[in-house]
């Protein structure tokens, strides 16, 4: 029943009075429902999970989970492209009400925004180098540059693991296009997202081991406890019946809604 | 707005800063003399002469600057197997874009020169080179300021276009702390009003250049 809601992000205006203000703003269920649209951010640059599609506008595995959960909701969904450093911002902002971007929790994430009880895929961290490198891992490539996109955990996974020479690029297709020019001797990036790319041709091999287990979630802005709720029973349900695992296995070919064994 | 209170935020600014400024300082360095040697091949009577000029010329003004990064960047390691560091990338390619528009300043600031002046100077005995050096170009450089001055100021803005082929100068520095803060608002705005001091800094040295190069022609008072 509020009246006072000022959420129209499209108009600039708004938007530009909604970037101006600092304060964490709350998009609860009843005022998105109000509004009639859930607006779902996403990088658009993450195949399988989110690219361009042919179209127009964005398609894939991230835009699939998004349009399921605004069908349990009752609401129609904008799938929106944003670049991904700039997500979480856009959440507190209130410009997007919800983003389904294959992001990882993080401590500093989680102080920021609100994550989904539960992930809605389960992947790992991997390295990739090109067809013929004699790489045989992070330790082999050892004062090498390695590439990882802006923004992304894979840049602290490797700071984390004692690797210092990094690059990084805006998203994976600058990634794996530094790779084959060789600028990077190796990128660092979700196992599926690299997978996916050598099935559509790009030339090079994972190297290593996963390095590590990552979980990515669906995340919205604090102090929403009616969205979280009700996104919360709608990812259990889609998982549950099985929408989830069909959804992995058209985009990626694995069933990825589960922990991998 | 605190967090531009922290003293690692404020570190990268900084180091940011440097990288724009450096940037900035070599294309307009590469430009000027690219731009000079091309706008004297594009008024030359040999042809093959002309003809690399305007090629280049055409080529670097009718493709956007990021293409030109990107290429520089990512295709030609490919296809020469030659690769340079980003930020040397970067500045031979910002010095070839802003090489192009400079010599079309330096053609119309010279021929802005009264033919006079060069017909007296090859009377008086001079040579073509010495015409063009003692004569015409110091006369030259007055007219093309405000332009050149403009061209500065544009390559430090277009310099943020570096940010795209990894070199850390400020625009990628912001975006990288925004990705870590979430505090586009304050980051964004302190990043404007940097690149906004620095061209206004360039704007008043270019200001002051101008007046004195304008002594000759002040009238007493």
């Amino acid at each position: 029943m509020s009246t006072t809601s000022k959420l129209k992000p499209f108009g600039p205006l708004s938007m530009a009075f909604l970037l101006t203000a600092s304060l964490a703003h709350a998009t609860d269920l009843a005022q998105i429902k109000q509004k009639g649209t859930l607006t779902v951010a996403m990088s658009g640059e993450y195949p399988p999970f989110s690219q361009p599609s042919l179209k127009g506008g964005l398609e894939g595995f991230d835009v699939d989970v998004a349009n399921e959960l605004g069908k349990r909701l009752g609401i129609k969904v904008n799938v929106v492209k944003t670049e991904f450093p700039s997500i979480i911002a856009g959440l507190q902002a209130g410009i997007f009400d919800v983003a389904v971007a294959s992001q990882s929790k993080t401590p500093e994430r989680a102080k920021a925004v609100d994550f989904s009880t539960e992930p809605y895929y389960y992947d790992g961290v991997q390295l990739f180098a090109p067809v013929g490198s004699k790489a045989t891992g992070l330790v082999s490539l050892k004062g090498q540059p390695v590439g990882v996109a802006l923004g992304t955990i894979f840049e602290k996974a490797l700071k984390d693991k004692g690797h210092d020479k990094i690059v990084s690029y805006s998203g994976e297709q600058e990634g794996f296009l530094a790779l084959s020019a060789g600028r990077v001797q190796a990128f660092l990036t979700e196992k599926s997202v690299g997978a996916v790319a050598i099935q559509k041709g790009i030339k090079m091999k994972p190297i290593g081991p996963v390095l590590l287990s990552d979980e990515t979630y669906v995340t919205f802005a604090k102090n929403s406890p009616t969205l979280a709720r009700a996104l919360n029973k709608a990812l259990s349900d889609m998982r549950a019946d099985g929408t989830l695992k069909k959804i992995s296995q058209k985009w990626v070919g694995l069933d990825l809604s589960v922990p991998a064994k | 707005m605190d967090v531009l209170l922290n003293p690692d935020v404020l570190n990268s600014l900084w180091l940011g800063t440097r990288m724009t400024l450096a940037l900035t300082l070599l294309a307009s360095l590469g430009g000027l003399v690219l731009g000079l040697l091309a706008a004297i091949a594009k008024s030359s009577r040999v042809v093959v002469l002309r003809l690399l000029a305007v090629t280049y010329i055409e080529v670097f003004r009718g493709t956007p600057l990021l293409v030109q990064l990107f290429f520089f960047y990512f295709a030609l390691p490919q296809l020469t197997g030659v690769v340079l560091p980003a930020f040397t990338t970067a500045a031979i390619g910002l010095s070839l874009f802003a090489g192009a528009y400079t010599a079309e300043i330096v053609r119309g600031s010279l021929n802005a020169v009264t033919a006079g002046q060069r017909e007296a100077a090859t009377a008086l005995g001079l040579k073509p080179l010495q015409v063009l050096v003692e004569v015409q170009l110091p006369q030259a450089t007055r007219i093309a300021l405000p332009a050149l001055g403009n061209q500065f100021i544009g390559l430090l803005k277009d310099s943020s276009l570096a940010s795209v082929i990894t070199v850390t100068e400020l625009l990628l520095s912001t975006r990288g702390l925004v990705s870590v803060t979430y505090q586009p608002v304050a980051l964004y705005a302190a990043t404007g009003l940097i690149y906004f001091l620095l061209s206004n800094a360039a704007s008043r040295i270019f200001a002051v250049l101008e007046h004195r190069l304008n002594r000759p022609y002040r009238s007493a008072t």
